[in-house]
């Protein structure tokens, strides 16, 4: 019996090609687009679940909310938090770690090479029960003098992995030369994890010296805190402790005048194994060590990837019952020599199911063939269809019988409920194929569905082209970033680089500043004007704001236009901010605002800042009155999407991390080669590091661009495989409709005339599909835009352009057909009855 | 009204190349009622079919109303179709989605007649065969000899100088069939060209003049004197 079956599965399969084609190929395709979606998903929501214990490991994350001011959210916490917090609640925490990254430079033979390297408390592989590959686990951090590097690390200083006792020397560890020794060797660790870890030393508070406010501190956030709890269900109880400490018993209380501690900081705890899709909306992605998931996008995937499902199965349904004419008399004779309706229905799904594992086949082909751009659209994943996770192949396997079931179940049960009489009955001669109805319906469905991706897709690309193309305030082009200035130990010469640097052709001008765009070390601080309103004297309120210092020429390099007053230039001595030792002395100096900045500080216009005098509290630097000097547009040094904070600029004179040398030359090659021997003399042990601020810049949507690019490349499968569905219908219907085509024609309908009856059947269910879709759209769309501080209008216009796009294609696919049909003779149309 | 000279018809499926009419020579006035008969296969359908211009000859020269169309195009022969030709045929090709009323007002529809004329020549023309009471039907709820009728009244409507009619009595009764034979004289004795393809000498009978199909060649042609 099933093989009789398959038989005329078989040969159904050949004899109509057309179907079979779109059928297999559009089902192909939409299982090869799922697929590619749950390997993203899986990996996604996988990440850190690999660690032993991950349920019970958490880390906390400070959330600065002032009453007023910009609030403050970092996946970073104070130095003293992580003693405070395991003394206060010893009965839920077992252990606990801290983790401080940096980068240093690995002197290796005569050369210097710059890593990342990980600081933490000798505690680490008690919270962190991380694979080795040699070495100890419970004494590789004992000695302070101790390294533990990854396979990579090995691999790449040693050539090899058994390692041990071999020495790294840095430079510099608190500014001095240190060699420290190998002590354990980890395994790679895979990529779907918050942190990749090659290098770790031990935090040794004497390493810090150099930066007090590293470790001893309750209020600089610079480190990463994480708990590992007794158990899974202690989060809860452990975060309303933690929330009673810093309300009761923190130092944090003095701050707070009126209400609780709590009302203004947080210490939120969040479990590891969600740090990489859930801590954006938790508490941003500030300080986050790997670029963040976001939950979001996994929805907006799931969703896409159901649609793009549904599509495929209703191009099945639809082109089964279509065929249910052609099938019909098959399905009569089944009846007539004692086939049971169950026993036809039976036979129709297991076609069906025949076609999909057919059509899984070939997805996984397909899945194959995309993989290597799948993953480095996804920027540098490594996801892959592991055939030898059994599992995971039958789930695959299981989910394609699925779509077979879904797809078969109602032309089964249609087609089986043909009463064999009426099919027989010789002269019934257009016993139009039924369910013409449904088909419409599902027709709808999908255009509904391809036409709000394809409006989402154009919003999304809107809005991120937006956010690229705005203006930054400053220019980008011709512009190179020297890193590591102060990785020397603060023996580089600044003046003596600025100025060999100078003297080449092609600089135009250098300058040395703390952040340079894309970077953003989010220092903030109060600020407030020494006499504000009308009363002389009286203090302003104090006022939250970002700090950046530089050096002069800074605004000239990034050609920054200034709204008012000026820059800071060497002619002014005045404008460096001095800052005096003194206890209780303030220093002075000049400072520069955004218009943000500006207007917070109560100026109406920025004229009317020059030459007033704000007092800023950093810190770490201590108190100044600073003179304002000038007032510049807002600039973005970060992505738009975090909008614009209230910042001032102020110029001081001591290591920078970074210099910008802004560059009139085409021939870069020349230029790096050039700058790379000044910066080998001047500072011939630090390892030379440069970017390019049109790069920098480009880095920071380039992530999202991605996910967006994917977001796209789907919605254009869908649409794809829905107008492969539909022109199969539409190939179908010509041909059903082939008698009334002649008929028309012999009573002297034109070519024209019949195209434009076919064009309009199917133009109807598209026009109504907008009616769906565009209301879905909008909300979607209205929410997704609400996350942007600058955005696009929702304007109709992507609405219209959306119907007309997918209008288009439907004509496009159709007209064909029809005119095909149109042009044949109308006698070949009425010959067969 | 038309003259074929040499008209030849071959069909060139994969292997088989058939013959099925070969050097037809007929002329034919207007105003005549012609039969056309002969042995199934013969190609009596193939003939009436070049003759209505819904299919094309192989070779020879077609005359109609003196322009020779053999090698017009498909458009140009729409348009002498749609304002010359009226069909009828055996199993009525009525639109089966379509009421009776629009399967008749299909022939205007092509033919750029206003709406409100559109009803008038429709109901006119129903009434005429009878099956006005109908016409809000479907052809399905019809029977065949109503459903002839209707194919009857789409043949008339555009008011063709010519009707052709493939074995327009093959799927019905006799009483059915004697019915559209008195309705093909009457429309003949209005002044309608009518060429049908008929298998009963009864039927044959009422044309002025018999043309007898063999292997797609005319073997005999008979006149009858006008009664
Ligand atoms: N489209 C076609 N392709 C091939 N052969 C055809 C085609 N139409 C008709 N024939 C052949 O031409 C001959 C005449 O057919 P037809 O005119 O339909 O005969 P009749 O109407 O006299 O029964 C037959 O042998 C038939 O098989
Ligand atoms: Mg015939």
């Amino acid at each position: 019996m099933f093989k009789n079956y398959l038989l005329t599965a078989f040969r159904n399969l050949l004899r109509h090609r057309l179907f079979s084609a779109i059928n297999i190929v559009g089902l192909a395709i939409g299982l090869a687009s799922v697929i590619l979606i749950i390997l993203f998903i899986r990996d996604e929501i996988g990440y850190d679940q690999w660690i032993v214990d991950s349920e019970r490991i958490v880390r906390v994350h400070m959330s600065y909310v002032p009453t007023d001011g910009e609030p403050f959210e970092t996946v970073k916490s104070a130095g003293k938090i992580r003693e405070a917090f395991s003394n206060d609640a010893p009965e839920y925490v077992e252990d606990s770690v801290r983790l401080i990254i940096s980068r240093s430079n690995l002197i290796r033979s005569g050369q210097s090479f710059s890593e990342v390297v990980f600081y933490g408390d000798n505690s680490f592989f008690d919270v962190f029960d991380l694979p080795f590959l040699h070495g100890d686990k419970k004494t590789a951090m004992n000695d302070v003098d101790n390294v533990i590097i990854s396979e990579t690390i090995a691999r790449k200083y040693f050539g090899r992995t058994d390692v041990i006792g071999e020495t790294l020397t840095f430079c510099c560890l608190n500014d001095k030369e240190a060699t420290v020794k190998i002590s354990a060797v980890l395994k790679d660790m895979p990529e779907n994890t918050h942190f990749d870890l090659d290098i770790m030393l031990v935090i040794e508070p004497s390493r810090f010296a150099f930066a007090p406010n590293m470790l001893d501190t309750w209020s600089s956030v610079n480190v990463y805190t994480y708990f590992k709890l007794m158990h899974a269900n202690d989060i809860a109880p452990f975060q309303a402790k933690i929330y009673d400490w810093l309300n009761e018993k923190s130092t944090f209380i003095q701050f707070v005048s009126e209400g609780k501690v709590t009302d203004i900081l947080k210490y939120k705890v969040m479990s590891i194994e969600d740090i990489h899709l859930k801590a954006i909306a938790h508490t941003g992605n500030m300080g986050s060590i790997k670029a963040l998931g976001d939950i979001k996008l996994i929805y907006a995937y799931s969703s896409i990837a159901i649609l793009v499902l549904v599509i495929a199965c209703i191009n099945f349904m639809n082109l089964a019952t279509a065929r249910s004419n052609a099938r019909a008399r098959e399905v009569a004779l089944r009846k007539v020599v004692g086939a049971s309706r169950s026993q036809v229905a039976t036979q129709f799904i297991s076609e069906s199911i025949f076609l999909c594992l057919i059509s899984f086949v070939l997805a996984l082909a397909l899945v194959e063939l995309a993989m290597p751009f799948y993953n480095e659209m996804l920027g540098g994943k490594q996801l892959a269809l592991e055939y030898s996770n059994i599992t995971f192949l039958f789930l695959l396997v299981g989910l394609s019988i699925v779509v077979g079931l879904l797809g078969g179940t109602y032309p089964a049960f249609f087609l089986s409920s043909f009463r064999p009489a009426l099919i027989l009955k010789a002269n019934q001669s257009t016993q139009q194929g039924g369910g013409n109805n449904i088909r419409t319906y599902l027709v709808i469905f999908q255009f509904a569905a391809s036409i709000c991706l394809v409006i989402c897709t154009a919003i999304v690309f809107s809005q991120t082209n937006y956010a690229r193309n705005i203006d930054l305030g400053y220019s980008v082009k011709g512009k190179l970033v020297l890193r590591n200035i102060a990785a020397g130990g603060g023996n580089l010469d600044s003046d003596a680089l600025k100025n060999r640097l100078l003297s080449l052709p092609m600089v135009t001008n250098v300058a040395y500043s703390s952040d340079v765009p894309s970077d953003d070390h989010n220092n903030n601080a109060g600020f407030r004007r020494l006499s504000a309103g009308d009363v002389a004297g009286a203090m302003g309120e104090r006022i939250f704001l970002n700090y950046y210092s530089m050096d002069i020429d800074f605004m000239e390099s990034y050609e920054i236009k200034i709204l008012a007053g000026r820059a800071f230039s060497s002619d002014f001595p005045s404008d460096t901010v001095a800052f005096t030792e003194e206890e209780g002395a303030i220093g002075t100096g000049a400072i520069i605002l955004n218009e943000s900045a500006a207007r917070k500080l109560g100026f109406d216009s920025p004229d009317k800042a020059i030459g007033q005098v704000i007092r800023g509290s950093m810190a770490r630097l201590g108190d100044a009155d600073m003179t304002i000097i000038g007032v510049i547009p807002d600039i973005y040094f970060r992505s738009i999407k975090f909008g614009i904070r209230p910042s001032v600029y102020f110029r001081r004179t001591d290591r920078f991390s970074n210099a910008t040398i802004k560059f009139t030359t085409n021939d870069v090659p020349t230029l790096i080669k050039q700058v790379e021997q000044i910066w080998n003399e001047v500072a011939p042990m630090v390892p030379f590091r440069y970017e390019f601020v049109n790069e920098l810049i480009k880095a920071q949507y380039a992530d999202e661009q991605a996910k967006y690019k994917l977001f796209m490349v789907f919605s254009v499968l869908a649409i794809i495989i829905a107008c492969l569905g539909l022109y199969g219908l539409a190939s179908f219907t010509a041909e059903q409709r082939t008698k009334e085509i002649g008929i028309r024609k012999t009573f002297g309908a034109s070519v024209a005339d019949i195209i434009l009856l076919l064009v309009w059947q199917f133009s109807k269910p598209v026009l109504i599909s907008n009616i769906i879709a565009w209301p879905v759209a909008y909300y979607f769309m209205k929410d997704y835009l609400s996350g942007f501080q600058y955005r696009i209008n929702l304007g109709p216009e992507y609405f219209i352009l959306a119907s007309f796009i997918a209008l288009v294609i439907a004509w496009f696919t159709i007209t064909w057909h029809a005119a095909r049909v149109a042009r044949a003779k109308p006698v070949n149309a009425l010959r067969y009855e | 009204m038309l003259k074929l000279h040499n008209l030849c018809k071959i069909y060139q499926t994969d292997e088989v190349e058939t013959t099925a009419l070969d050097k037809i020579n007929i002329q034919i006035e207007k105003g005549e009622f012609v039969a056309i008969m002969g042995p199934s296969g013969c190609g009596k359908s193939t003939l009436l079919n070049i003759i209505g211009m819904l299919d094309s000859p192989s070779s020879g020269e077609y005359y109609f109303l003196g322009d020779e169309i053999a090698h017009a195009s498909e458009k140009q022969l729409a348009n002498i179709r749609k304002r010359n030709i009226g069909f009828i045929f055996q199993s009525f090709n009525l639109i089966e989605e379509l009421t009776v009323f629009e399967n008749v007002e299909l022939a205007l529809l092509y033919n750029d007649v206003p709406a409100k004329e559109r009803k008038e020549r429709v109901t006119q023309v129903l009434d005429k065969v009878g099956i006005a009471h109908r016409a809000k039907h479907m052809p399905s709820q019809l029977s065949g000899g109503q459903q002839q009728r209707v194919a009857v009244a789409r043949a008339l409507v555009a008011r063709p100088a010519m009707i052709l009619a493939d074995e327009p009595t093959g799927n019905l009764d006799s009483a059915h069939g004697e019915e559209v034979m008195q309705m093909l004289k009457t429309l003949n004795e209005e002044g309608s060209t009518i060429i049908m393809v008929t298998h009963s000498p009864s039927h044959a009978d009422y044309a002025r003049r018999t043309i007898n199909l063999f292997d797609g060649q005319v073997v005999t042609e008979m006149h009858r004197a006008a009664e």
